[in-house]
């Protein structure tokens, strides 16, 4: 590691020894990747930069408290983890053991309109947020955050049965996403342009 | 044949976790036909490209660090001095007139007391600007400038000591400050003492026992009430910092008036703003007493700039044809008196 770029461990001895120039390069460092998870959680850019505000607010607040075992980056992406957590649950995301909401009655996107922007990445992006919430939250966190079943159960209080449903139901309304590409022999055109 | 029980499998086999006979089941539906297998195509691009999903959002890491720092300052300076409080002004609570003539009499009761107090068993000579029927505006040796309101003192040293520059203010100025790294610029008034981290802002001291007020236009203030062990108030650029000796609060205000140091620009900035604070802003400016007669008027609101030059009869003439209202000069304590009118 060369002189000007310290590891997380340095800034966080400097941080510990409260210098706010450290606290700002580990800021820098990591701030948008917390938001950016925080926010594909919970979907609701203001609610997701307080929680990294929080965080951070925190992580200062507390800088001599702080015990880190696996990595500064791990440990804030939990701390977020955590506020996104607390936020499903002061939300009570309604009841996720009961049936669904009826899916959302967007008007679906026009796949000739959204072929000529020949984005797939964008087409996902767009079905994802499509989802009903429940769905689009478990398939956030399985898929994108790469949590357990077992932790995401937990958090949600829900059973690892209803999360392996509801994968199956995103899976089964992003596939009907991409469909039309793939039955017409567009996909593979599309991921030529992307891989 | 369920559809959701192969695409169960098929996330299965995706995330790793497949059975061998889940396995072999999944590959003899895959067989029976090409749309089963167009479906699995399908259900493993939208894995792939749901796993690169991203919701868009905008990035601003400079502000977001400002107001993480702003919050972290904040939150040391309520823990070090429990009192402080952070509001917004309401409109009842500034709509307060005439204190600049009753403040300016109280400073000259404490003048004496300041004599005996700054210059007393002090080696430092100073030099003093005082305006009485004008303002005045004053080059400092390190580069600063200093514009006096009228019925104000300024005390500077003919040259400032190593460690820091310290000058004393009764009254009210317009600060402009040179930055120094290595010495503090230092303003004590009688009720607390001003230390500049940055650069411009409007210091109001009106008094012994009365309100210390300091508006931040540019850079950091540090406000340290004349008590001791009171702690400091940092104020950044968009502030006003109030102390009142007598509560011994210490508040920090958010929303600056952009006529805050009006008597410095010179000029009057309105918009939307409601009559009520209109008129304390006129007052303050002219320094003349300002009523109104039908409360009902107070919310009204108006979109106006007066520029340098307007008088306060041209700023109520202006004011009496947008809100058609008639002023008169009260006999009894010269106050101007706004009367009738309606909102627009």
């Amino acid at each position: 590691m060369s002189k000007s770029t310290p590891t997380d461990e340095q800034l966080l001895e400097r941080i510990q020894a409260d210098d706010k120039a450290a606290f700002r390069l580990l800021f820098d460092r990591y701030y948008r990747y917390l938001l950016v998870t925080v926010n594909n959680v919970i979907g609701q850019p203001d609610l997701a930069k307080d929680a990294v505000q929080e965080v951070f607010f925190t992580f200062w607040k507390k800088r001599q408290d702080i015990h880190i075992k696996s990595g500064v980056k791990p440990y804030l992406r939990r701390a977020v983890l955590n506020r996104a957590f607390n936020f499903l649950k002061s939300r009570k995301l309604e009841s996720m053991e009961g049936p669904d909401l009826p899916d959302r009655e967007d008007e679906s996107p026009d796949p000739q309109k959204q072929l000529e922007s020949a984005d797939l990445e964008l087409i996902i992006q767009q079905a994802i947020d499509r989802l009903p919430e429940k769905c689009r939250l478990i398939f956030v966190l399985c898929r994108v955050e790469g949590l357990s079943h077992k932790e995401i159960a937990q958090q949600l209080d829900i059973s690892t049965k209803t999360i392996e449903n509801q994968m199956t139901k995103a899976l089964k309304l992003l596939k009907e996403a991409v469909q039309p590409y793939v039955s017409k022999g567009l996909l593979s055109l599309i991921l030529l342009l992307f891989y | 044949m369920d559809e959701d029980f192969y695409i169960a499998l098929l996330y299965k086999r995706l995330d790793q976790r497949i059975e061998p006979e889940e396995q072999s089941q999944l590959e003899d539906w895959l067989q029976r036909s090409e749309d089963n297998q167009l479906m699995a195509d399908g259900i493993e691009k939208a894995w792939q490209a749901g796993g690169r999903y991203q919701k868009p959002i905008t990035v601003d890491l400079d502000a977001e660090f400002d107001l993480l720092e702003q919050r972290i300052e904040a939150d040391e300076a309520t823990k070090q001095a429990p009192r402080i409080q952070s509001r917004s002004r309401d409109n009842a609570q500034r709509f307060v007139i005439g204190w600049r003539i009753a403040a300016s009499i109280a400073l000259l009761v404490i003048a004496g007391w300041l004599a005996s107090q700054w210059m007393g068993g002090s080696a430092v000579e100073w030099q003093q600007a005082r305006t009485t029927g004008g303002k005045m505006e004053l080059a400092l040796e390190d580069g600063s400038k200093v514009w006096l309101n009228d019925q104000s003192l300024l005390e500077y040293p003919k040259q400032y000591a190593d460690s820091e520059r310290r000058v004393k203010l009764e009254g009210e100025a317009f600060f402009d400050i040179a930055k120094e790294a290595t010495r503090p610029f230092i303003i004590e008034t009688v009720e607390g003492t001003v230390q500049v981290l940055g650069t411009s802002f409007n210091l109001r001291s009106r008094g012994k026992g009365q309100q210390l007020e300091v508006e931040v236009h540019s850079g950091r203030v540090q406000l340290s009430p004349a008590i001791e062990g009171k702690e400091a108030l940092l104020l950044e650029a968009g502030q006003t910092g109030l102390y009142d000796p007598q509560s011994g609060q210490l508040e920090r205000i958010t929303d600056l008036s952009p006529n805050a140091a009006s008597w410095h620009s010179r000029r009057l900035i309105f918009i939307d703003a409601p009559l009520s604070a209109v008129l304390e802003d006129i007052s303050q400016h002219f320094g003349q007493d300002i009523q109104l007669a039908n409360p009902d008027m107070a919310n009204c609101t108006m979109i106006n700039t007066f520029e340098k030059d307007a008088s306060l009869e041209d700023v109520l003439n202006a004011i009496a044809i947008v809100f058609q209202v008639e002023h008169q000069i009260n006999d009894t304590d010269d106050a101007i008196v706004l009367k009738g009118g309606k909102c627009r």
